[in-house]
């Protein structure tokens, strides 16, 4: 079977961005740099990185923050702006909330208790941090166990706040 | 195994959501997808192409991207080719690298620089198809496509 090749390029890295660019429109592209930009940025490397004018991002950011989904901060360099992680953290609440019910939030979430005390037995130290500290550059079975330590945890904390967010649903809404 | 080294960060299940999504959208060849749930501590994405190199029928892209922008998109297929596009801390490569065919053991510098996830994507995506319309696997890694 004949496998059509990909219109003719120059450097792959280009093409994938002017793929990326005819597929998106401005906004989409600003939005979704933004929700990846954890450190205070200006929006001249916003602009940059989502393919925009800097006007056209300024304006998008600005209304952004207005929904809550980015935070600004003045500094005497200008703006700068980062998304909102209290949002981010939110909207995973929410996503976990849309997935699964209540008692299957109870049972992950012992299955995850489960997971993360099986990782402290086997390892003798109490999070992935100090698990870190004690394993060699060049060990994928332990740096691994570290990636999936790391999951874990995150995930018990989402699905603690998921459980506390449906009780309290349950009394206030 | 993902074979990554290095302090990645927990898994970015919506990073993987992307990435589902960029397959689905930009390459007809995706037969079959799955992506196992946000609390699993070990998601993995699966997106599996109904073409292959030489006399394989199909092959396999499995998807590991974090929240500190590690990734490892593996390839293979049931003949046992295998490469990797990796992206994180590594003693014996520069974070950014490749695993070559025809299985994934040697690492040479990535031709991939694009960082988020739907940009590597698209790049992996070209970059394989690119080497399959020539059915030379030696061109997976390969910056440009010359007319």
């Amino acid at each position: 079977m004949g496998i059509e090749a990909p219109p003719p390029y120059e450097d792959v890295n280009e093409a994938a961005v002017e793929e990326w660019k005819q597929e998106t429109t401005t906004r989409e592209r600003i939005r979704s740099v933004i929700t990846r930009i954890r450190e205070p940025t200006p929006a001249s490397e916003i602009a940059k990185r989502a393919r925009a004018s800097e006007p056209v991002v300024r304006d998008a950011l600005a209304d952004l923050a207005d929904i809550g989904l980015v935070e600004t901060q003045s500094t005497g360099q200008g703006t700068l702006y980062q998304r909102n992680d209290q949002l981010s953290i939110y909207r995973q609440v929410i996503d976990l909330q849309e997935r699964y019910d209540e008692d299957e939030l109870v049972s992950e979430l012992q299955t995850l208790k489960g997971t993360v005390n099986s990782f402290r037995e086997q390892y003798g130290v109490e999070s992935p941090t100090e698990l870190a500290q004690q394993l060699e550059p060049d060990d994928p079975d332990g740096w691994e166990d570290h990636t999936v330590w790391q999951t874990a945890q995150k995930n018990l904390y989402l699905t603690k706040a998921a459980i506390s967010f449906a009780d309290a649903r349950k009394v206030l809404a | 195994m993902t074979g990554m080294l290095g302090d990645t960060g927990p898994i970015d299940y919506d990073a993987l959501v992307e990435i589902r999504d960029v397959f689905l959208d930009a390459e007809p060849l995706v037969t079959h997808h799955s992506l196992d749930g946000r609390l699993d501590p070990q998601p993995a994405l699966r997106v599996t192409v109904d073409a292959g190199f030489g006399s394989s029928p199909c092959g396999r892209f499995d998807v590991v991207w974090t929240e500190y922008n590690c990734y490892n998109v593996h390839y293979t297929e049931d003949d046992g080719l295998e490469f990797r596009f990796d992206r994180h801390p590594e003693p014996n490569a520069p974070p950014k690298h490749f695993h070559e065919p025809p299985d994934a053991e040697t690492r040479v510098p990535s031709c991939i620089d694009v960082e988020p996830p739907e940009l590597v994507t698209r790049a992996v995506l070209k970059c394989w198809r690119t080497a399959l319309s020539a059915d030379d696997p030696s061109k997976l890694n390969s910056r440009s496509n010359p007319p």
